[in-house]
This record gives structure tokens, C-alpha cells and sequence, in this order.
């Protein structure tokens, strides 16, 4: 600014200290850059064609004469027989919106009684519940699996005879069978998240409504619903990108059932067929994408807020 | 509201409605238990029998009884061990990778600039893309011998071409992880740095401290409780992580952790379910142990709550 029309050390210092101050600002688009390059080059590769992807790297769109067009995405988003994402993102949707709605309407719920009901055993039921975030899917996919596909039964002891006690639904292979699994692992992340939140707001409010006459069910929908956003948010967020973008629960559950399989499953796909379709790989990826990308930034503001509140204090 | 003279009387009507109220107290939270109880306890029972049983599907046999032989196999089984490990290992270092990187980004763009919420959109796009495609982005555009940005550069400066996925696969693993982790522990850094208060700074430069011992003395301290947070959630999903795995390496030298073990041993190909649930019980049983900690902070919370 001014300092270059006044030559001497003070210039000099305030330059140096402008170059100085540069660098942060440089360091940053560096990381921006170097953070970019793997979705950049998905980007680029998905308007290439099926040969200059197997022959080149995608930077020689920018030397060679390579071409680009919107022919993947044309074939990725005509329904045929061969590929199926289009069909198969209907299917990630009946997954994913259960999937993040019904945990929390549950959690919510629960969240609330460990926070501000008193009852015996409270800590420790709390402790149960958020302890089972430690589980590997795997141990639990198993019998789910049995469930899905056979029902319950109980063959007693000594006498010859079975109980039905959950009947055969005939849910394997089903996206049902994928959402209820989603619904069930997602409970103690929701419940651990929202009782954060929950417990953390002021007691004062629940005692006055109290003193109203209000019950617990109108407390919980006129004050905590409201007052929650941020965290129920938090939690869509996370629930929304972890069942739109599972691609192990779904092909247990689903596997080579292609009218119900999610986009995960779709894509993963077109990289295994022996590579017959992989040039539509970086296409579906971004076609998939689209969906988390808009749930992220509409609700980004609350995220944070969300997932700090409560669990980091001041 | 009320005179000071009726405040006894008000608190014997809390304490009435409050009594009043105990029955009715569990009611909304029975239904919300009972669900999380079927739906996620029940399952962890059922493999806790299935894990006393031999059980394999295919070839079809009966469930037979036989006590803690499972056990056994999986104390003794030197490939469990090694999942174990690199269960441990891919999750330590991929969560510590983040949050240092992480805290990085979150100092650098904890300032107002030219273009922020453009630079904060790209960082954070990693984190929202799906596990299978980061793999086979990382895999076939970064890694690959071929055509991959990573050897591009190499072959720039004179080095042969490196097929990263299969020569180091547990660390190209742990880069695409930290690739998709370090938005993700930024955006909570970021939120820590935002929360603190300037004065303070200020405060410690007019006292002469340097940038050096503002940041380790004031500033990390501050982040401290971020930084848990992120770990915390961070472990919770990467201890789970599966899918970057198959697409990356299909589990080859190093790379096989506990998740892909038990799934290697039952739905993908072992089918059997008797010893795959012994194994996952083990991990459950050694978690638990190891996420004491993670129990303790959640204890403080609520013993903090109730003193509040």
C-alpha cells in the first residue's frame, strides 16, 4: 500500500512482514491442492472416455488431445439392463431416509429419559447401551442375516417342540432387511450423541414446565425437539453419509440381488465385471456423491454445533 | 412469580408432582429401550451362543455344542492376532495422522481471506465421499503404477514407478484414511479455535510470549477437549472400517484387520459362524477393556451433569 512510496528500512520491514504474512495463506492453498488432486482427477476422468482411461492418466487431458464428454453420465443415468444406477438410487433412498429418520425419532426419545428421568439402574443401562458402539458389524450381521431369512425359533429342551418367535418376513435380500440393520447399529451412536446434548439443557426449563403441568410427552415435543436441532442434525448427517455411502451391510444383506441393491453396490460393481464398465466408475461416483454433498452443506452450520454441544464444556 | 412466603409450599408441589410422576417417568422411555435392547443386544447374545457351537453353513451341518474350543482356536490363532494388530495399529495411526493434520488446516484457516468458504467446501469434500470409490480413486488415480499422480511425480524426479496398494497396503490404507479424516477433525479444531477467546491472545502478547509458546501453552490446552472429541468419534468409526480394505487390497499382507478377518470367516466365504463369533466376542470383550477410558470421560460427563 502506502509503504512503497516511502523507501527505507520501514518499507523494507513492512514488506517483509507482508511476505511473511503471505505464507499461511500459501501454505493453505497448497493443502487445498494437494487435498484436491485425488477427486480432481475423478472429476476429469469422468468426462473421459472408456479408451483414453485405459491407455492414459488423467492429467493428459490437459496436453494431449484426449476429449472430453458427457457421455459417461449419459449412460450411467439411462436406466438399462446392464447398468442400473439410476435404479439403484431409488434404493440407496429407501435405505438411507429410514434408516436416519426412525434412529432418531427413537434416540431422541430415549435420549431424554436417560437425561432427565430419574429411575434405578439409569447410569448403568446408559453405560450398556453406548457400549455397544465397540461391536463389529460383523459378529451381529450373522444372526441378523439368520433372522432376516428364517424368523426366530425356539426348539425347547426335553420336549419336542419349537416356538416361533419372530416368523420369517422373507426380508433377506430386501432393502428393508438393509434399513432395519442400519437402524439398529445407529441407536447407541444417536443416543450417545443426542444424550449429550439433551442432558445439557437447562434444568430450569423442565421444572417450570413442570410446575405448568406439563407430562413428559409434551415437554419432550415442545421443548427438547425444538431446542435439540443442532445435535438431531449432527446426528442426520453422520447416519445420512454412513447408510448412503455402507456398502458391507448392504451387500450382506442384499448381495447379488441387483432390483435392490444401492448405488454403493452398483458402483463397486462396475469396477469388478472384469473392468467391462469401470470408464462409468468416476461418473456413478460423482452421480453418488451428489445426494451427501447437499445434505452436508444445508445442514453444515448445525454440525458442529451439534456434535459439540454437550460434550465439550465452555 | 410467586411471594418469597409461598416457596415452601412450592416445593412440596414439586416434590408431590414429582412423586406423582415416577410411575409415569419410565413410560416414554420403554419403548425407545426395548427397541435398542432387540435390535442390538439380542443379536449380541444369539453370537454368543452361536460362538460355544460348530456351526458351518456351507457344507450345510448341524449346530453342535462344544464348549470354549472356539476360544481356544482364537487365542491360538496366529492370523487373528495379526488382524488384532493391525486393527490396532490402522486405527491408532490413521486417528493421530488426522487430528495433527487437522489442527494444521484448522490454524491456517482460522483467519478471515479471500475465498474461505470455497477452500473449506474442497476440504471437506474428502470426508463425504463414499469409502468404496475413495479406495478405488487412491488405488487407480494415486497409487497405481500406471497411471498414478503419485508415481507421476516420482518418474518427474528420476524414481522408478512404485505399485503402492501392494507393496506398502497397510499404509496406503492409513493415507486414504487420513485423506478422508483430516476435514473431518478440522471442522471440529476449527470450531475450538473459533470458541477462543481473543483477549487471552492478546493478553499473552502483550506479556512478550512468542506465537510458539502461545499455541502450546494457551491454545493447545484450549483444543484439548476438541481433540478428544475427534479421537473419540474418529476410533469409533475407523475401528469399523471394511470397505476401503476389499476395494483397496482384499485384505493382502498387513492390511487384513479385525472386521475383514471375521468377514473373510463367515459371510464372505468361510461360513463358519461358530468360530467367526468366538473371534468377534473376543474383540468385544478386548474393546470394552481397552475403551475404558473411553467409559471414563463418559462417566466425568455424567458425574459432571449431576454435580451441575
Amino acid at each position: 500500500m502506502a509503504s512503497t512510496q516511502f523507501p527505507g528500512t520501514r518499507g523494507v520491514g513492512k514488506a517483509i512482514y507482508r511476505v511473511l504474512s503471505g505464507i499461511p495463506t500459501g501454505a493453505l492453498w497448497f493443502v487445498v491442492v494437494i487435498w484436491s488432486i485425488p477427486t480432481f482427477g475423478l472429476a476429469v476422468n469422468s468426462f473421459r472416455g472408456r479408451d483414453d482411461q485405459r491407455n492414459s492418466g488423467w492429467w493428459t487431458v490437459f496436453s494431449d488431445e484426449g476429449g472430453t464428454s458427457l457421455d459417461n453420465y449419459e449412460t450411467v443415468l439411462t436406466a438399462s439392463s446392464t447398468n442400473s444406477i439410476l435404479e439403484s438410487l431409488a434404493n440407496s433412498f429407501a435405505i438411507a431416509i429410514p434408516a436416519t429418520i426412525i434412529p432418531i425419532a427413537i434416540a431422541a426419545f430415549a435420549a431424554y429419559g436417560f437425561a432427565w428421568i430419574d429411575f434405578k439402574g439409569r447410569e448403568w443401562a446408559f453405560i450398556a447401551t453406548v457400549s455397544l458402539l465397540a461391536v463389529p458389524l460383523q459378529v451381529a450381521l450373522i444372526p441378523l442375516l439368520q433372522l432376516y431369512s428364517g424368523g426366530a425359533h425356539l426348539t425347547l429342551p426335553l420336549m419336542d417342540k419349537t416356538l416361533t418367535l419372530i416368523p420369517d418376513f422373507g426380508l433377506a435380500g430386501t432393502t428393508t432387511a438393509v434399513w432395519l440393520t442400519h437402524t439398529g447399529f445407529g441407536l447407541p451412536f444417536a443416543i450417545f450423541l443426542l444424550h449429550n446434548y439433551i442432558s445439557g439443557l437447562p434444568k430450569d426449563v423442565f421444572e417450570s414446565a413442570r410446575i405448568d403441568g406439563a407430562d413428559h410427552f409434551t415437554i419432550f415435543w415442545r421443548i427438547v425437539l425444538p431446542l435439540s436441532v443442532p445435535v438431531l442434525a449432527a446426528f442426520a448427517i453422520f447416519q445420512f453419509l454412513w447408510t448412503w455411502n455402507d456398502f458391507l451391510i448392504a451387500n450382506t444383506m442384499i448381495g447379488a440381488q441387483r432390483t435392490e441393491q444401492p448405488t454403493t453396490i452398483a458402483i463397486a460393481n462396475l469396477a469388478g465385471d472384469y473392468g467391462r464398465n469401470e470408464h462409468l466408475l468416476a461418473a456413478g461416483a460423482f452421480v453418488q456423491a451428489f445426494f451427501p454433498l447437499v445434505v452436508f452443506f444445508s445442514l453444515q452450520r448445525y454440525f458442529v454445533r451439534g456434535l459439540l454441544a454437550g460434550s465439550v464444556k465452555g | 412469580m410467586a411471594a418469597v412466603t409461598s416457596n415452601s409450599t412450592r416445593e412440596e408441589q414439586v416434590k408431590a408432582l414429582q412423586k406423582k410422576e415416577a410411575r409415569r417417568r419410565r413410560l416414554p422411555l420403554l419403548p425407545a429401550l426395548l427397541f435398542t435392547i432387540v435390535v442390538t443386544q439380542v443379536p449380541f447374545l444369539m453370537s454368543l451362543y452361536y460362538s460355544f457351537t460348530k456351526w458351518t453353513v456351507t457344507p450345510p451341518s448341524p449346530r453342535e455344542w462344544i464348549g470354549i474350543e472356539n476360544y481356544t482356536d482364537a487365542f491360538t490363532n496366529m492370523f487373528f492376532r495379526q488382524a488384532a494388530m493391525t486393527s490396532v495399529i490402522m486405527t491408532l495411526t490413521s486417528v493421530v495422522l488426522s487430528v495433527i493434520l487437522g489442527t494444521g488446516v484448522a490454524l491456517l484457516l482460522d483467519r478471515k481471506f479471500f475465498g474461505q468458504g470455497f477452500v473449506r467446501t474442497l476440504i471437506i469434500t474428502p470426508f463425504l465421499v463414499m469409502p468404496v470409490v475413495a479406495g478405488l480413486v487412491w488405488k487407480n488415480q494415486m497409487f497405481s503404477a500406471a497411471f498414478g499422480v503419485l508415481n507421476w511425480v516420482l518418474n518427474q524426479v528420476g524414481v522408478e514407478s512404485i505399485e503402492f496398494a501392494s507393496k506398502f497396503p497397510r499404509w496406503s490404507i492409513v493415507g486414504v484414511l487420513v485423506w478422508q479424516w483430516t476435514p473431518f477433525m478440522m471442522l471440529i479444531i476449527l470450531a475450538g479455535l473459533q470458541g477462543q477467546s481473543s483477549s487471552v491472545i492478546e493478553a499473552a502478547k502483550v506479556d512478550g510470549a512468542s506465537p510458539r509458546a502461545t499455541f502450546f501453552q494457551i491454545t493447545l490446552p484450549h483444543l484439548r477437549p476438541y481433540i478428544e472429541l475427534g479421537v473419540l468419534l474418529g476410533s469409533i468409526y475407523l475401528i469399523q472400517v471394511f470397505d476401503h480394505i476389499v476395494v483397496m487390497t482384499g485384505g493382502g499382507p498387513g492390511s487384513t484387520n479385525v472386521p475383514l478377518f471375521v468377514n473373510q470367516r463367515s459371510i464372505g466365504g468361510g461360513w463358519r459362524f461358530g468360530s467367526a463369533s468366538a473371534f468377534s466376542i473376543v474383540v468385544v470383550v478386548a474393546t470394552i477393556i481397552l475403551a475404558t477410558f473411553g467409559l471414563r470421560v463418559l462417566s466425568g460427563l455424567l458425574e459432571g451433569e449431576e454435580a451441575a
